[in-house]
């Protein structure tokens, strides 16, 4: 099995200069026994010209070939095959071995993918936990010992072994008798013949060795010419008796997307319109993904001009030329100033802050201004709520005071700059009483009864972004990842203990001298086990997650640092590049792969300064990309082409609505002159959970979809209507200062003449104080308000 | 259970011979007209202890045995536990399933498939009933079409239908003074000032109302419009005004959060929702089962229901509404060391009444303990799609789901007795 090291590293492959010519794939092709075939794929750059091309071997006795490119074997030997197109020619050489021998037909390599194919396995078919209709298959064929049983035990009408072709197991998919899920394949396909044939023979399990070690495809990246190109896939088996098979007709495709990339059946990919998706192939429990992108119908011209600032425009500009797609303009002042603002620091500028800025004629005031917020205590605080959050803290029976230990221990230290890996080793090893700091003693405390596997499962997907919960119960179905490697995982946690006194403060976790985890399967206590590692024996007078946070913060740990910096870099610029934040999986591959390596590198190899990182997106062209979308970016939701508008998050709206009005929010539980984002536990305001504050009970991304509750809120509630009722306008002003403070503070810029024109026509008609609050009213109701963009 | 009440709990349990309703039937169904009905669905989150309510086992094992007595109800041979007399008496206008079974023994799985009718999935959130109802037919007035009482949608909302079908929270209306929230003007603003306000808001949004490429501007747009005229709307205002009922009929529903929440869902079916969620939730009786459901759960929801189709059926109105009791699951037969039941999905009861359902009527049973269903299982695909059957949706209808893999509105089958 490839580790994911190896994986990671052929996701940076990029094909950005192509080799003239034309590329025959495999370029040597190795046919074993008289099943073997071969699809071919020709490419000119990165055209698939199969259909194209003229097919030849130099000795037609070794092997044959169709004109679309298949290749079968016919007797043993050696030669070439050679193409010939109008682009060029190509060779690839032939082998073909035990063309005599027709082995027996394997039931784990040859039938259970057929399954899964077929769409029989599916999880919402007889792959269901519950079957359907009384017959049960694995999940995509990941037990296929399970398979077996279930095809030849029961009654045994599954198999008919007297009269092979009247098995109910060919009956039903072929639609011969009644089948709720409809036809599959036909009598006489292929899929049909390999059944049959392997119940002739007896219907036989395999031994050893036919075990699926990987599953590879070909190619693992693309890009389309356009709308209507296709391209084939090529999928390769590897199994545990070291030899490997083209298994293109055997495998599941699935497009993540079906409405830029559809593929068929047999692995032909089509594009549908511009945008990127992946297609997933999987067999077995095995799935890869090969990405697809389709570039606007018009090269974008303005790359060369558009300025680089960092690593970071170097990777999304060259990203976006690719795909035709030119970026949005440099923003200006006002959007950079209030966008850096709620980003950094979750607020405003005052209003001098904002005059000065907008003033400025200094070439750096931008990079100035990112050093000046991130020095500020507020943004401590902002990142300090979001780890609370993603820890779930103050859920359970340590409840506010252990969340404030929690918000506390981060917020200090993100003021102090420690190394990201610092902080996640010092969570890893806590340990004492709940509610007694200063260190995070109530990190483990997620909730009453948590165990090693609750445990694994938040530690994995919240500092590796993995989500190892499906391994729980049963392997992956879209992983490599086991129920073995959960538990070793859970192993390191089996010594984290509770010290439970009843209704008493003293409440901890500690860590006790024995302890282990025991595997659901085999009732066997498993051992501490790496990810994609060795295993670490455990040792009763050592703190085995001292280990742990070794392996899992160590630069070569190639889940860690990436995980962090796509957090990082969501809460900049709005998608990670793996959405969602915790799910990196082979088949959900980042959208710049050569972006999110570039970023970790520089995390890990800045001693996981978080602050440099923050710097570094801040100070990109892309961060400070203009909203306004043009015509060739309009549709780009993946590649930062500009500044993904996005809502305030809850904390932002009611500190900034504070902030506006100058009338501060009160929340019980906490002292007067508490911010929202200071609020580390609960949600003691209506609207900070109708804004989607989240209660914390799941490791979840919050909601940002709107809805007609909040419009009410807004409109209506009491929250900006307390605050607009306390509102007084500055007697020492004017009306016309009156007006650019409202705005400047608000919106980080002076009225448009528009605006003012009709509020200084309303002053002149009506209370100067009504007329004011009327505005606020529409300004904190204004999407211009209400997101950042 | 002895031999006489057997059979006659056959009797009373022998509706139709299959039990889902053809393919052909569903699809001459499908032809016609949706049908104007309104849903009020009563949802015990945790789950209902089945043997401990609609599904006494008087003659079980002793250690699963409940400690309470069983009562006699208005149909002849059918049997409740003691602390539902009063829907015992309203027994003639429900049909009890007793054998609802499936397989997700956590909370999260459970409700998110008995609320939506699809298995919970990591990548594709499934839109719930109402939500789907609020899709297919949309609002009949300037009310929702879709309410929750007393709120809450983390898997009672619209999922990849998008955000315009969640249900509007309505708040607890047992509290003192119930109003909804933010349904009224704020104290000094009227009408002709809020027409100010909004054409000013217009002004400041046409800075950046072009750069949106989604339709997340458009729908806040739509929600500001909708949002005014539910203020503005007498309708709403008088549907919302629980006060206006006549005391004694408030007692009859209970002066609890179900009793006054299935008052309100009923005003507003008057009024014109079509579809009202009230929700009570920890059912989840894990300790002390018996006295909660004796002192508190059983009597809160026997006044509530039994008032609730009483009041439906005196005003004609059961017939174009469908009342529907379910929790996520059942709890163990056995009881446990901290005299609580757990989580029991292999076997659980439920009602179900009106929209033309014969009441009165049994169908299924678990078997001698209530461990597991002896007959006729229902599965919750299959009660899902008997609502949208029910009110002429089409089961076939496939939606775009948020990962663009299409989704079939309902997996299971009309179920022929209803």
């Amino acid at each position: 099995m490839r580790t994911a090291i190896e994986i990671l590293a052929l996701l940076v492959v990029t094909p950005a200069a192509w080799p003239a010519g034309i590329s025959v794939y495999p370029a040597a092709v190795r046919l074993q026994g008289a099943r073997a075939t071969q699809v071919l794929v020709v490419n000119a750059g990165e055209r698939d010209i199969t259909a194209e091309c003229e097919f030849r071997l130099r000795n037609p006795t070794i092997a044959a070939v169709t004109k679309d490119g298949v290749l079968t074997a016919a007797s043993d030997g050696r030669t070439t095959l050679s193409v010939t197109c109008k682009e060029g020619r190509a060779a690839a050489s032939v082998t073909v071995a035990a063309a005599a021998e027709k082995p027996q037909l394997s039931f784990v390599k040859d039938v259970v993918p057929i399954f899964t194919m077929a769409g029989c396995a599916n999880s919402n078919c007889h792959g269901s936990i519950r079957g359907q209709a009384g017959f049960k298959l694995s999940l995509f064929g990941y037990e296929p010992d399970d398979d077996y049983h279930a095809i030849t035990g029961g009654d045994g009408r599954r198999i008919n072994r007297a009269e092979p072709e009247k098995s109910l197991i060919l009956a039903k998919p072929t639609f011969q008798t009644q089948h709720g899920g409809g036809v599959r394949f036909a009598v006489g396909s292929l899929e049909y013949r390999t059944i049959l044939e392997w119940i002739q023979g007896g219907a036989p399990y395999d031994s050893a060795g036919s075990c699926i070690v990987s599953l590879s495809v070909f190619p693992e990246e693309r890009i389309l010419s356009g709308e209507g190109a296709t391209h084939q896939l090529v999928a390769t088996a590897k199994y545990s008796d070291g030899t490997s098979r083209d298994v293109t007709h055997l495998v599941q495709y699935a497009s993540n997307n079906a409405d830029v990339v559809r593929v068929s059946a047999n692995g032909k990919i089509k594009a549908l319109r511009p945008g990127e998706t992946a297609v997933m192939v999987r067999t077995l429990g095995q799935a890869v993904a090969a990405r697809f992108y389709i570039p606007q119908p018009q090269p974008a011209e303005q790359y060369s001009r558009a300025p680089r600032n960092n690593y970071i425009d170097e990777h999304v500009f060259a990203k976006l030329e690719r795909l035709h797609i030119n970026p949005s303009p440099l923003a200006g002042d006002e959007h950079f100033l209030r966008r850096v603002y709620l980003d950094a620091i979750g607020l405003l500028p005052t209003e001098a802050e904002a005059a000065g800025f907008l003033k400025s004629a200094d070439p750096l005031k931008r990079s100035k201004l990112i050093d000046a917020l991130l020095a500020r205590t507020e943004f401590s605080e902002f990142w300090a709520l979001k780890f609370t959050e993603l820890f779930r803290a103050g859920t359970h029976e340590a409840g506010q005071k252990g969340a404030r230990i929690i918000y506390q221990y981060l917020k200090r230290s993100f003021q102090g700059n420690k190394p990201y890996h610092k902080i996640v080793t010092e969570l890893l090893l806590s340990q004492g009483q709940h509610l007694f700091g200063p260190q995070p003693t109530s990190f483990y405390n997620i909730s009453r009864d948590s165990n090693p596997a609750d445990h694994a499962t938040n530690i994995s997907q919240v500092f590796l972004g993995l989500r190892m919960e499906c391994a729980k119960c049963h392997n992956h179905p879209w992983e490599k990842w086991t129920q073995n490697d959960f538990y070793g995982f859970a192993g390191f946690f089996a010594r984290v203990a509770k010290k439970e006194v009843y209704q008493n403060d003293e409440n901890g976790h500690y860590y006790a001298e024995e302890g282990a985890v025991e595997h659901p399967k085999t009732k066997k206590p498993v051992s501490p086990k790496y990810l994609d590692g060795a295993i670490e024996p455990d040792q009763p007078e050592k703190d085995i997650r001292e280990y742990l946070a070794r392996w899992m913060t160590s630069p070569q740990n190639p889940f860690f640092s990436r995980a962090i910096a796509n957090r990082v870099w969501k809460h900049y610029l709005g998608r990670g590049l793996v959405e969602e934040v915790d799910d990196f999986r082979v088949t959900n591959p980042p959208t710049n792969p050569g972006l999110l390596d570039a970023l970790a590198a520089d995390l890990s190899g800045r001693g996981y300064d978080l602050r440099h990182l923050i710097r570094v997106i801040l100070n990109s062209r892309t961060y400070q990309l203009s909203g306004e979308p043009n015509d060739s970016n309009r549709d780009d939701t993946l590649n930062y082409s500009r500044y993904f508008l996005r809502r305030m998050l809850a904390e932002q709206m009611l500190d900034t609505i504070s902030q506006v009005t100058g009338v501060a929010e009160r929340y019980r539980g906490y002292p007067p002159g508490t911010r929202a984002m200071q609020v580390y536990s609960g949600s003691p305001s209506y609207m900070l959970s109708a804004f989607g504050r989240l209660p914390r009970d799941t490791i979840c991304e919050r909601d940002h979809q709107p809805d007609i509750a909040q419009t009410l809120h807004l409109i209506s509630g009491d929250t900006i209507h307390k605050k607009l009722a306390q509102w007084k306008p500055d007697p020492a002003l004017d009306e016309e200062s009156q007006l650019n403070r409202l705005f400047l503070t608000s919106l980080a810029r002076y009225p448009r003449p528009a605006e003012r024109a009709r509020l200084l026509a309303d002053l002149k008609q009506r209370d100067r104080r009504e007329v004011f609050q009327d505005l606020l009213w529409a300004i904190l109701n204004s999407k211009e308000f209400l997101y950042n963009h | 259970m002895n031999h006489f009440s057997r059979r006659a709990f056959l009797k009373v349990g022998s509706i139709a011979p299959f039990g889902y309703l053809s393919w052909g039937d569903v699809l001459r169904a499908q032809g016609k007209p949706k049908k104007d009905i309104s849903v009020i669905q009563l949802w015990l989150g945790g789950g209902l202890s089945h043997i401990d309510s609609f599904d006494p086992k008087p003659d079980c094992d002793a250690k699963y045995r409940t400690l309470f007595k069983t009562i006699p109800t208005k149909v002849d041979g059918l049997q409740f536990c003691e602390h539902l007399p009063l829907s015992a008496k309203q027994a003639d206008k429900y049909v009890v399933i007793r054998s609802m079974t499936h397989k997700e023994g956590s909370h999260e799985k459970a409700s998110t498939l008995l609320l939506t009718g699809h298995d919970e999935l990591p990548t594709i959130k499934h839109p719930a009933v109402g939500a789907v109802v609020s899709k297919e037919f949309g609002p009949r007035n300037e009310l929702p079409a879709f309410v929750s009482i007393p709120g809450g949608r983390s898997r009672n909302g619209s999922g990849f239908l998008g955000p315009q079908y969640n249900p509007f929270a309505a708040g607890d209306p047992n509290v003192p003074n119930y109003s909804v929230r933010d349904l009224n003007l704020p104290m000094g603003v009227d009408w002709a000032r809020m027409e100010g306000r909004y054409s000013l808001l217009s002004l400041v949004d046409s800075n950046i109302e072009k750069w949106d490429t989604s339709t997340t501007f458009e729908s806040i747009d739509s929600y500001y419009k909708s949002a005014l005229e539910l203020v503005r709307s007498p309708r709403a205002k008088k549907a919302f005004d629980i006060a206006a009922e006549p005391e004694k009929l408030r007692d009859a529903y209970g002066r609890t959060g179900m009793g006054q929440g299935c008052l309100l869902a009923r005003r507003l079916v008057e009024a014109g929702v079509r579809f009202i969620t009230v929700s009570r939730g920890n059912w989840d009786h894990h300790t002390n089962v018996f006295p909660n459901l004796a002192n508190e759960y059983l009597p809160e929801l026997d006044r509530a229901f039994a008032a609730l189709v009483e009041d439906l059926a005196g005003r004609g109105m059961l017939d174009s509404t469908l009342v529907l009791v379910t929790g996520e699951f059942g709890r163990t037969p056995e009881i446990n060391l901290y005299g609580g039941r757990d989580h029991w999905p292999n076997a659980f009861s439920l009602a179900i009444a009106g929209a033309g359902i014969q009441g009165g009527r049994v169908w299924g049973a678990s078997d001698q303990n209530g461990m597991f269903v002896q007959d006729n299982p229902v599965e919750a695909q299959d009660l899902i799609a008997t609502i949208f059957y029910k009110l002429g949706i089409d089961l076939d209808k496939e939606y775009l789901s948020n990962i663009g893999r299409p989704i079939k509105m309902a997996h299971g089958k009309p179920l022929a007795f209803l």
